[in-house]
């Protein structure tokens, strides 16, 4: 087997993987109860197929210019799922879109109300943040 | 108090003048990975677009008093890989699993780097490590509070704190700043970060054999 | 190669589907949001199966463009989803420190 030919066959592996992990992540987006879930799956499985699509299509086209340019598509990905999800699950935190009764523990919702209490205690005025 | 030590300090430091440096060293190095190749006319003009961006849309200060540290960094990049792998089959076979979803939890985890460079990075990397996601961040008291996919019980919570302290621990061994790796290694010989003397304890702290006053984990319906 | 584009495609086409029921179930706009993020992404992600099948790197600057679309929607629906999200957290501790707080000057 020449080294094309072992190019082609690692970057069909990679593309059908990361096509998988895209199914995965969307059946996630279906299945699961909440937003916060949700965007676990539209994070970690997406970022890492999209990932393994763009390394199967370098491994496919082996030309310098596009290996830098799919270089920054990868850089990108990283560098802003990871804020775009964060981003995402803050806005549905502070909207009160979360289901709180799917939470264990939620020391966040803890930390707030003792902050607000906090307030009051020392301002009995209008409560803030209402 | 800290904060404000911290703020006079971080318009002194060395780094925030070198930030627009390496932004623009950044940029340049985007504009030839864009066009694929190097040459004098592309250095020029991406010369001049990357003069540009920078004076357009200056960035706020940050101390970048870190020192790269090539082996940890190393090992930092290859766990950080195998954790992007892990969470991915993770979460995949959460979705394809019959029956319902496992419960989650929302957990606040103190980190022990004052930084708000290793701030972001920690948040940034918790995202795509296995389970977490991260909700908000209290800059003032460098606190993450982190949406956990797949809690059942107290002892998993602790479990995924010490996770990310792991994770926080190698990004600090990495690129930390040399105040950074001695509040890690105070905390590392004392297995916890130290609560700083003007915070209240965080949720964490609070013993199981106070009083009735500390927030169960179903009562405090709103 | 044209079986591995065949069932990639299939892949990708179901996702985006199973993503667009998301995307008209919502509820809120932000679960709205994530679908559309995952569409996108299977939309870069069936554009880089075919140019690996037609072996093309014509539609490589797309996928750039497209790669930071996504992230800028996202950012600004989050941002401007309502409710009070630009705010930092009420401070907390034995009394109000207004340097602490992140406007701070």
């Amino acid at each position: 087997m020449s080294g094309d030919e072992v190019a082609d066959v690692l970057a069909a592996i990679c593309l059908i993987t990361g096509s998988a992990l895209s199914l995965a992540a969307a059946i996630g987006i279906v299945r699961f109860p909440d937003l916060l879930t949700r965007l676990h799956a539209a994070s970690k499985p997406q970022a890492l197929g999209l990932l393994l699509v763009i390394i199967g299509l370098g491994l496919r086209l082996r030309t310098g210019i596009d290996a830098t340019s799919l270089l920054l598509v990868g850089v990108f990905q990283l560098l802003t799922v990871p804020v775009g999800a964060h981003m995402v699950g803050r806005a549905a935190y502070r909207n009160r879109q979360v289901h709180r009764e799917l939470l264990v523990v939620d020391e966040l919702t803890e930390r707030l109300e003792e902050a607000r209490a906090e307030a009051a205690e020392r301002d009995p005025g209008p409560p803030p943040g209402a | 108090m800290r904060r404000l030590e911290h703020d006079t300090l971080r318009a002194r430091s060395r780094g925030a003048r070198l930030l627009p440096q390496i932004t623009a060293l950044w940029l340049l190095a985007v504009w030839f990975l864009l066009w694929g190749k190097v040459s004098p006319g592309l250095a020029a003009s991406g010369i001049v677009v990357t003069f540009l961006v920078v004076r357009a849309f200056p960035l706020e200060p940050l101390p970048l008093d870190g020192r790269l540290s090539p082996l940890p960094a190393l090992w930092l990049a290859l766990h950080f890989g195998w954790d992007l792998v892990r969470a991915s089959t993770q979460v995949s076979w959460l979705t394809i699993r019959p029956g319902a979803p496992p419960p989650s939890a929302v957990i606040a985890v103190r980190l022990r780097t004052r930084s708000d460079l290793l701030l972001t990075l920690t948040a940034e990397c918790v995202v795509l490590v296995p389970g977490s996601l991260v909700v908000e961040i209290d800059r003032t008291e460098t606190t993450l509070y982190i949406h956990v996919f797949g809690i059942h019980d107290t002892d998993e919570v602790e479990r995924e704190r010490r996770s990310v302290w792991a994770l926080e621990a190698r990004l600090i061994r990495a690129f930390g700043s040399p105040e950074d790796r001695a509040l890690l290694d105070a905390a590392e010989a004392g297995d916890g970060p130290p609560a700083p003397p003007d915070a209240v304890p965080g949720p964490a702290d609070v013993a199981p054999a106070t009083d009735g006053a500390a927030p169960s984990e179903e009562g405090d319906a709103r | 190669m044209t079986v591995v584009t065949l069932i990639s495609g299939g892949m990708l086409a179901a996702a985006a589907l199973l993503s667009l029921v998301r995307l008209l179930r919502g509820p809120g706009v932000l679960d709205r949001m994530v679908a559309v993020d995952v569409i996108l992404s299977c939309l870069i992600a069936g554009i880089a199966v075919e140019a690996a099948y037609s072996r093309h790197g014509t539609t490589v600057p797309v996928l750039v463009v497209l790669a930071l679309l996504g992230f800028v929607g996202s950012v600004a629906v989050a941002r401007f989803s309502g409710g009070d999200t630009d705010a930092p957290l009420p401070p907390h501790g034995p009394e109000p420190d207004p340097s602490r707080r992140r406007d701070a000057p």
